[in-house]
């Protein structure tokens, strides 16, 4: 498991040698301007029933400056870092003008969600659903605690996910705050 | 201004506690309580868009005209310049007038150009409320910038009827906000 530096109480008469400067400043402020964080993409087809929630699997890390995701559990992103972390995330759906789009994030494949975002299907032929730069919020312990983001539509037969570059699902997260 | 974030110094075996060591700690305490941030946003007047093609956002507010890092300028009215490279979180907003066209509307957020491949955001969203009024879209996402980066915010609908990006107010307006949080 990561761990935030912890601060320093400095007393009178303190006299630090250099590797008690690293520990108590040079550490902390490396970790603020350096904070834990990951981005993630989802680049290959993935289909869709109608009306059951599907997580996104993902298979392509843009940055990870310490362990969150493992190909082999490709949903799942667990930071190591305990801590406050800001989320960003996107889905996209192939064109259909039935039914209505969802996106979830969830935490620990409970039922409490951190966030849930509806969208549309479109009338227009070819006319795909992109909804991407969904910002929330979430604490994590740095050891079990994981999210994942769950798509879902009910226009009544499979849909995919987008493949274009600018219709990709993403993830991002980064930490912010001690716990 | 600086155009990097302050060096975190790495001490050493003999390094002398000096004025200047202890100010470069006041100097990454203060980049962190300070970073390169600017908000923008069309406040004075309407913008029309053409349908079938983004339309770009011709930004003329700085908003509390605080813009320390010079990261944008009226005479280049659509672009929002990173001057030091890092980790960025980024807002786009857009306000648009409603009509009953039942149609997509799209908000993008582009990356050095104005090609499809240059977007880094994007978010669709239905063109004819089921109740009158403006439509309002309001996104955030997280991107790298290497100095001399720019972002752009674009508009995007494929109805029949034409539209127009609405300047009612300093809060219900198209906006980008940019804001540095990490190396």
């Amino acid at each position: 498991m990561g761990t935030v530096p912890s601060l320093y109480t400095w007393a009178n008469g303190d006299r630090p040698y250099f590797s008690e400067m690293n520990a108590r400043i040079q550490n902390t402020l490396n970790f603020l301007t350096n904070p834990p964080m990951v981005r993630l993409r989802k680049t290959a087809a993935q289909n869709m029933i109608s009306s059951t929630d599907t997580a996104i699997s993902w298979d392509l890390v843009e940055v990870e400056s310490e362990n969150m995701w493992d190909a082999t559990q490709p949903t799942r992103i667990k930071p190591s870092t305990p801590g406050w972390y800001l989320g960003e995330c996107g889905g996209s759906f192939d064109d259909s003008a039935t039914g209505y789009r969802q996106m979830d994030v969830r935490k620990n494949n409970g039922t409490d969600r951190s966030i849930r975002v509806k969208s549309d299907g479109y009338t227009q032929v070819g006319a795909t659903t992109v909804i991407r730069g969904v910002s929330f919020i979430e604490q994590f312990n740095g050891t079990t605690d994981y999210i994942e983001v769950l798509l879902f539509q009910n226009s009544g037969a499979s849909m995919g996910v987008r493949t274009n570059l600018d219709e990709q699902p993403s993830l991002c997260l980064r930490w912010f705050a001690a716990l | 201004m600086p155009n990097s974030s302050p060096p975190v110094h790495r001490w050493r075996a003999g390094d002398a506690m000096n004025a200047l060591r202890m100010n470069e700690i006041t100097a990454s305490l203060n980049w962190l309580r300070n970073p390169p941030t600017v908000h923008v946003g069309r406040t004075l007047t309407n913008q029309n868009a053409t349908t079938g093609v983004y339309t770009f956002v011709s930004f003329d507010t700085n908003y509390n005209s605080y813009d320390p890092y010079n990261m944008w300028d009226i005479s280049d009215p659509t672009k929002v310049y990173a001057q030091v490279a890092g980790w960025y979180t980024y807002e786009g907003v857009l306000n648009l007038g409603s009509n009953a066209d039942d149609c997509r509307l799209i908000m993008s957020v582009f990356l050095n150009g104005t090609s499809t491949t240059n977007i880094i955001m994007r978010w669709d969203q239905q063109g004819a409320p089921s109740v009158g009024g403006n439509v309002n879209m309001r996104k955030e996402a997280q991107i790298f910038m290497n100095v001399g980066d720019y972002l752009t915010l674009g508009f995007h609908y494929n109805g029949a009827t034409a539209r127009q990006m609405i300047a009612n107010s300093t809060t219900e307006c198209p906006q980008l906000r940019l804001r540095w949080v990490s190396n």
